[in-house]
């Protein structure tokens, strides 16, 4: 049996066409799935646990998708507009009860509604955006200046809540969804949140 | 302006220290990637005979929102390095950054390196790190400006 000598010229060349098919192989790869899950399970109001995590920029940009599970009838309208948060951010140092900015909604009138949802110096201010469809991506915007935040809801107009007296520098921690007002989730409720950088 | 002024307050402290304790000071020109955009900056350090290292770094990057045109964004602060294991011109490092962002936003940012000493005086390092809650990957070119030896 004749034996065949290989040479450099060919490694190289079976080593280029072995990286070729690497690279196209790779490319085929699917996209991942960005967005992250987050149940609330029934009588719960929080979802599951995160690490803490803080806002870096001015700006806090997603997309949130809520599904069936967002639609619920508590039968008394008192209950029915209590405000479910989404995702925001405590400000500078501050306790989210003192000064925070966070998008909230509610299922009410058969439609999900989104709100701006503000702590101001200890006080709560809520504002109609607008409402989103079930099942779709929606695009969500907080943008924080030094008197003002600033909402923007997927094509709405956006609405601006003045801020309160608070520092400019230190840390603003995340908030992230959960369910009441004073009332659990009377089922699982999932909602998927998609941060934008 | 007043970062700028911060960043030089920073560097003679850094300067200072150096002179009294350091084994060499060096300068280093970062890149970052991170999951908004990949960062460039210079970064000045002095370091122990043990190879603690202790300094100040600036980076920034330009970026360009489609709803918002052009934002620049920086992040400033001091930096410490502690040797996990040295061998053959490789020092590998516990790292730890904290600054602000944008002047801003207070930011903690754990993360390894890996040196690699090309010459006496030059040096590249490798590292990764926790970002915006996402692994960063980081690069940097770095000279040792002068060391007790030379002094």
């Amino acid at each position: 049996m004749r034996k065949r000598n290989i040479n450099i010229g060919e490694v190289n060349t079976i080593a280029m066409m072995l990286m070729l098919l690497g690279v196209l192989v790779a490319a085929c790869e699917p996209a991942p799935d960005l967005f992250q899950s987050f149940t609330i399970k029934k009588g719960e109001h929080y979802a599951d646990v995160r690490f803490p995590e803080t806002l870096q920029q001015n700006t806090l940009s997603f997309q949130a998708i809520f599904d069936n599970s967002a639609q619920y009838d508590f039968g008394d309208a008192s209950l029915q507009t209590n405000k479910n948060k989404l995702f925001g951010f405590s400000d500078c140092n501050s306790m989210h009860h003192e000064n925070s900015a966070r998008f909230a909604w509610q299922w009410f009138n058969g439609q999900l509604e989104i709100y701006a949802y503000c702590y101001v110096n200890g006080g709560r201010t809520e504002k109609f955006i607008g409402t989103v469809p079930l099942n779709t991506p929606s695009n969500y915007r907080i943008e924080v200046s030094g008197s003002s935040y600033s909402f923007y809801l997927n094509n709405y107009p956006p609405v601006t809540i003045a801020r309160g007296n608070v520092c400019d520098r230190g840390v603003y921690y995340m908030l992230w969804p959960y369910f009441g007002g004073s009332v659990p989730a009377p089922h699982d409720v999932t909602i998927k949140i998609k941060k934008l950088f | 302006m007043k970062n700028l002024i911060i960043f030089v307050l920073v560097v003679l402290l850094a300067l200072i220290v150096q002179f009294a304790n350091a084994q060499s000071f060096s300068i280093a020109m970062n890149a970052e990637k991170t999951v908004s955009g990949t960062q460039y900056g210079p970064a000045l350090s002095f370091q122990t005979k043990s190879n603690w290292r202790a300094g100040a770094f600036y980076q920034s990057v330009m970026n360009v929102r489609p709803e918002r045109g052009e934002i620049k964004s920086e992040f400033y602060g001091i930096s410490a390095a502690a040797p996990l294991k040295k061998c053959d011109g490789f020092v590998f490092y516990a790292t730890f950054r904290a600054g602000l962002s944008n002047n801003q936003f207070l930011v903690l940012v754990p993360g390894i390196e890996t040196e690699i000493r090309l010459t006496p005086r030059a040096s590249v390092a490798f590292g990764t790190s926790i970002r915006m809650q996402h692994v960063a990957a980081s690069g940097k070119l770095m000279f040792r400006i002068f060391n007790n030896s030379s002094l």
